[in-house]
């Protein structure tokens, strides 16, 4: 809970990441305790500049939020970057909003899985639906969700052929839609200044972010066997990679921090429950 | 804090809503109800019928909020509004608006001398005097290092990272000061709005 108070602080000063704030929206949406901090913290600073306000003691909020509960929900276009980049969608076609949101989000933490080398560098700005894996593969269509056409010299049917290879990413979509997982991991040391920022659950384990407002690091924790790297050190453009075995899981730290730093912090995790 | 940085802050709650988050538009609401009340209250003489103008304020922005592209600040254009709520409302009942509008740059200015009615009452004028005794108070009870931060960012209006130049200390560090004095006086005015 302290950790969304710092969070809900820092997004009244705008001093937080698209994540972050994304996050602490949701966060907040499911605590009263929280939505009546930052109510407060609006008072207080309206307070200190003695700027006029009314009905302190009062929240219209949960009186607006009824009214606009059965108002439709807005999404951004899916068909080029030049249109209107917000419009009001009916309630009937929710459905398919929520199918681009999981297709969106499968494909990321299959990006996250593999690797971000396993998608193409000059995708088109619009939204597009890649499935990973062998691109060569003739099972393997590319389509897209409402896009423009794909890159001059390809042929894009706007159809998947599902191929035995992909079954485990359908797999890894079920899992994720069907599990009820809690975070299990955490580290019990932390550079100076370094907050969570971002905490994932995946298939066969987590990745959790840290930040300190200019620099970051991620630290991965995977069940033995699904990790992609041996134990080691690595070190590309400027960024550090450190896996090593702990018990039954694999983790490994990667950053622009210094070598050190990035093992100290891999032998500090630990599960929640030792904490 | 500078207008066009609050700007720049609640643009990107209204982008989350426009993205499809209706929640984030909560948070706005929490924010500014308060200021709109208020303004509100200039136009209308009761408090109860100024609450319920306002709500209709906020619902005719969430509902308009797809057509907003940012040209003005959120506050601005909520404003706007908000004050034609209030005159729409006075018009359907028979009663004539002002003939002088509130302009948003100009409302906190406002004192007695305007013809534009206030929802004060003498007790609700002393209850937030009092609360704002009450966070000045506690500001300057804080321990320098917090008293500081809050001080850089409230009313110089400057970035965690500046205020990091400016004391020496990561941006960390102070993302947890400014968070650490906010709790101390939130500890404080708590109970006296939730009373």
């Amino acid at each position: 809970m302290q950790k969304a108070k710092e969070s809900l602080s820092a997004l009244v000063d705008g001093e937080v990441s698209d994540f972050e704030l994304r996050r602490t929206v949701e966060t907040v949406a499911d605590s009263s305790e929280l939505q009546q901090q930052w109510r407060r913290y609006q008072v207080a600073r309206a307070c200190l500049k003695r700027e006029p306000q009314a009905e302190l003691k009062l929240d219209l909020s949960k009186g607006v939020m009824d009214a606009i509960r059965d108002e439709p929900v807005y999404h951004p276009s899916i068909e080029t970057a030049s249109t209107v980049p917000a419009r009001v969608q009916t309630r009937g076609q929710s459905w398919w909003r929520s199918l681009t949101s999981m297709a969106v989000a499968a494909s990321v933490t299959a990006a996250v899985i593999l690797g971000a080398g396993n998608f193409e560098d000059d995708a088109p700005q619009s939204p597009q639906f890649y499935l990973p894996g062998q691109a060569a593969s003739p099972e393997l269509m590319r389509t897209r969700l409402g896009g423009p056409i794909a890159p001059a010299g390809y042929e894009s049917p706007d159809v998947i052929r599902l191929s035995d290879g992909l079954k485990k990413y359908i797999d890894q979509h079920q899992h994720l839609l069907s599990t009820q997982r809690v975070p299990q991991w955490t580290t019990r040391w932390l550079p100076k200044g370094y907050a969570i920022v971002r905490h994932e659950l995946l298939p066969h384990g987590e990745v959790m972010v840290f930040a300190n407002g200019r620099d970051a690091f991620s630290v991965s924790v995977e069940e033995l066997g699904h990790q992609s790297m041996p134990e080691g050190v690595a070190q590309s453009d400027g960024y550090i990679a450190v896996g090593k075995r702990q018990g039954d899981h694999f983790v490994t730290v990667v950053g622009d921090v210094p070598l050190m730093i990035a093992e100290r912090i891999a032998s500090a995790v630990q599960p929640e429950a030792t904490r | 804090m500078s207008n066009e940085s609050q700007a720049a802050i609640d643009q990107r709650l209204v982008e989350r809503v426009q993205a499809g988050d209706k929640r984030a538009f909560d948070l706005l609401v929490k924010q500014y109800q308060h200021k709109i009340i208020g303004l509100i209250g200039r136009y209308v003489y009761d408090s109860h019928e100024a609450m319920d103008i306002a709500q209709e304020a906020f619902i005719k922005a969430y509902r308009a909020l797809p057509g907003f592209r940012g040209d003005s600040a959120f506050y601005t254009w909520l404003y706007r509004i908000a004050i034609n709520t209030a005159k729409n409302h006075l018009v359907s009942r028979g009663r004539r608006p002002p003939d002088v509008d509130v302009d948003v740059d100009d409302a906190q200015y406002l004192g007695a001398e305007s013809q534009l009615r206030d929802l004060d009452t003498p007790e609700s004028s002393l209850y937030r005097d009092e609360l704002e005794k009450v966070v000045r108070d506690t500001l300057d009870r804080l321990p320098e290092d917090l008293r500081v931060a809050l001080t850089l960012r409230e009313f110089d209006g400057m970035s965690y990272e500046d205020i990091a130049n400016v004391m020496g200390c990561p941006v960390g560090t102070v993302r947890s000061r400014i968070f650490r004095a906010r709790e101390a006086i939130d500890r404080e005015i708590a109970p006296l709005l939730e009373s």
